[in-house]
């Protein structure tokens, strides 16, 4: 199909799950009580991408909470630390690496196969690159950067095999960090490299919140198929360094604001479609959101997928795919 | 002489009991459900508590914590005219967001902006209480400009209206005064609107107000030759590198006090404060005879609560140890 349709991975958490999450942590409710509201929370945000229409599906993240905080918790080596302040009023516990880095055993997949279970539509795995661990975590342990990003890698690639092996055809790693440090953008590429490496499904990063035109063409060389980007939220500024220097991947094309609590129009939606197509070759074009959808609450989720399948749809129409 | 300071901020919420009451209040205000008065009330509180938690680390200069402030720009921004707030940005290459200043009309001073904050901090401190003021040129080098259309002309009008804030400041007793101006280690060819806007800024203050040049995040390295001639009495500097700005200290013939940022504000590992007397030690014949603060390398918001305590303590000792030997 031209344009496929997915989002980025978190959707907002319901009520009944962030009050089960706040008296877990308060150790008044316990671990299988909690991983049933998290089933259930997945089973309902599964069902809503498959009634909106989504092509590539997502499993919600509902048993995430801070997207390094969760794997840090799998991985032996990590500790976490009291809460820091992340911006505003919002605080998290922050990863601290305190040893070699280890998976004792695999950290997503059975909530893959679970989610995959739910759905006949492919199942998007969903990761968070190493660069990005490194970088959002306390080091207390490694004697540099670059030892502690390759570490971390070794044990994400050991992830993506067995996702791999489970049945993950689409697997995106997140790289948020990547566009901050455009110094280190080799060390990604690296890290990446060995992440990806051996792997045959289809491999897309995600990359927001940063200067993407300082690391424009060189990331490109990160060793993915896909960019998934933010772009709406900046209004489409990185469009030109796209034209002057040709982009050899696939786009995972950001058209919805995930930080505006406004739901944007079709129309709206639509034309910031249009745009990629102005750029890129429509069979290279993915749908997707700027970023997460967690910030959001589920009626702005829901009415700006909507806008966006109804944009996709009319788009698709219009060049006859 | 050799103490201890803290450079701007301190977490405003850590993990024991009671330490959560200024988020809860935040939140509670966002929703209505309390006044301007109250959440003000709840800020003093901890501004008392974290004035006292830096004593307590042993620190000579301490701050308010910045407790208020929900990132270093708006709160400076919002008080004067001519900025709106507009989106979130990434703060540095740190993973955390300030929000973006919009300038849209002529940037004015109406009204102390820091003032009552400062006085009600310094009531309760029984140290020095630093007032920190996020400078000209990082103000104007991290806002959309809408009005000015050069940075130099932008960074200028924010030192004009920002001089009346250093004035009241010192004329509400501030003694030591903060300019912070991150933004200039990553850009460095700036210098010269830095410089230029930090003399406005600074002009006509008395002589007894310590005034001082605050940069962290990033190094000096390189400018440093620069800087010494810039009008302040204290340059803060991020120096956890030996190949860095620290290297270039001994080069070059200046008068300043120097607030060193030794320990690194942006990881929980903590220094052995025994390692860094003897950076300091090799470093005497620099810092003998001149008034040297041993500091973070930044604020210390961004570090769990008990840690940043740990990171204040470890400074203090150091200065302590380092003072020691000096004599």
């Amino acid at each position: 199909m031209m344009l496929p349709t997915s989002t980025i991975g978190s959707f907002p958490k319901p009520d009944y799950l962030r009050d089960a999450r706040r008296k877990f942590d308060r150790g008044e409710v316990r671990a299988d009580e909690l991983r049933r509201f998290e089933e259930q929370a997945t089973r309902e945000c599964i069902r809503l991408q498959d009634e909106i229409g989504l092509d590539v599906l997502v499993d919600g993240e509902m048993y995430r909470g801070d997207m390094t905080t969760f794997f840090a918790q799998h991985l032996e080596g990590f500790g976490i630390s009291g809460l820091v302040r992340s911006y505003g009023n919002r605080y998290y516990r922050k990863p601290i690496l305190r040893g070699p880095v280890r998976r004792p055993r695999p950290m997503t997949v059975d909530w893959w196969r679970f989610a995959q279970s739910l759905t006949r539509k492919p199942m998007k795995a969903i990761l968070t690159g190493p660069y990005t661990m490194m970088d959002w975590s306390f080091d207390e342990h490694f004697e540099s950067r670059e030892a502690a990003t390759m570490a971390l890698a070794a044990v994400i690639h050991d992830e993506l095999v067995d996702l791999e092996a489970a049945g993950a055809r689409v697997i995106q790693i997140d790289e948020p960090a990547i566009s901050v440090r455009t110094d280190e953008l080799p060390l990604a590429i690296a890290a990446m490299r060995v992440v990806t490496k051996g792997i045959r499904a289809r491999k897309i990063v995600h990359i927001c919140y940063g200067d993407l035109a300082a690391i424009y063409p060189k990331m490109l060389e990160l060793a993915v198929d896909q960019f998934a980007l933010e772009l709406s939220n900046s209004d489409y500024d990185m469009l030109e360094p796209f034209k002057r220097a040709p982009f050899t991947k696939e786009i995972g094309f950001g058209v919805l604001d995930v930080h505006s609590h406004r739901v944007e129009s079709a129309d709206k939606v639509g034309e910031r479609l249009r745009r990629a197509l102005e750029v890129f070759p429509s069979d290279k074009i993915w749908v997707n959101p700027d970023c997460g959808l967690k910030t959001r609450t589920e009626a702005e989720a829901r009415g700006k997928l909507e806008a966006m399948i109804q944009a996709t749809r009319a788009v698709r129409e219009e060049i006859g795919a | 002489m050799l103490r201890s300071a803290a450079v701007n901020s301190y977490p405003r919420v850590g993990d024991r009991g009671g330490q959560q009451k200024l988020r809860a209040a935040i939140a509670h205000h966002d929703t209505g459900a309390i006044s301007d008065e109250e959440l003000r009330a709840v800020a003093d509180e901890i501004t008392a508590e974290v004035i006292a938690e830096q004593e307590r680390a042993g620190i000579d200069l301490v701050t308010d914590g910045q407790v208020r402030w929900d990132d270093s720009l708006a709160p400076i921004a919002r008080g004067l005219a001519g900025f709106e707030i507009a989106g979130l940005l990434r703060w540095f290459d740190t993973n955390t967001y300030y929000r973006q200043p919009v300038a849209t009309g002529p940037i004015e001073w109406r009204r102390p902006i820091l003032v009552r904050d400062f006085e009600f901090a310094r009531s309760r401190a029984t140290r020095t209480l630093k007032a920190v003021v996020t400078g000209p040129y990082t103000l104007a080098k991290l806002s959309i400009d809408r009005h000015y259309g050069k940075l130099g002309d932008f960074a200028m009008a924010i030192a004009r209206a920002l001089r009346s804030e250093v004035q009241a400041l010192a004329s509400a007793g501030a003694t030591f005064i903060q300019i912070d101006e991150p933004a200039i280690t990553r850009n460095k060819k700036d210098f010269p609107i830095l410089a230029e806007a930090l003399a406005v800024l600074v002009d006509g203050l008395p002589k007894t107000t310590c005034t001082c040049l605050g940069t962290y995040l990033g190094e000096l390295a390189g400018l440093f030759a620069d800087v010494v001639d810039l009008p302040v009495d204290v340059l803060g500097i991020e120096c956890l590198r030996r190949d860095g700005t620290w290297s270039e200290l001994r080069k070059h013939s200046f008068s300043k006090g120097l607030q060193l940022g030794l320990l690194d504000a942006r990881n929980t590992r903590l220094e052995d404060p025994s390692d860094v007397v003897e950076r300091l030690v090799e470093m005497r014949t620099v810092l003998r005879g001149r008034d040297v603060w041993i500091a973070p390398s930044a604020g210390l918001e961004f570090l769990p609560r008990e840690t940043a305590f740990r990171k204040l303590e470890c400074a203090a000792e150091i200065a302590r140890r380092a003072q020691e030997r000096f004599a």
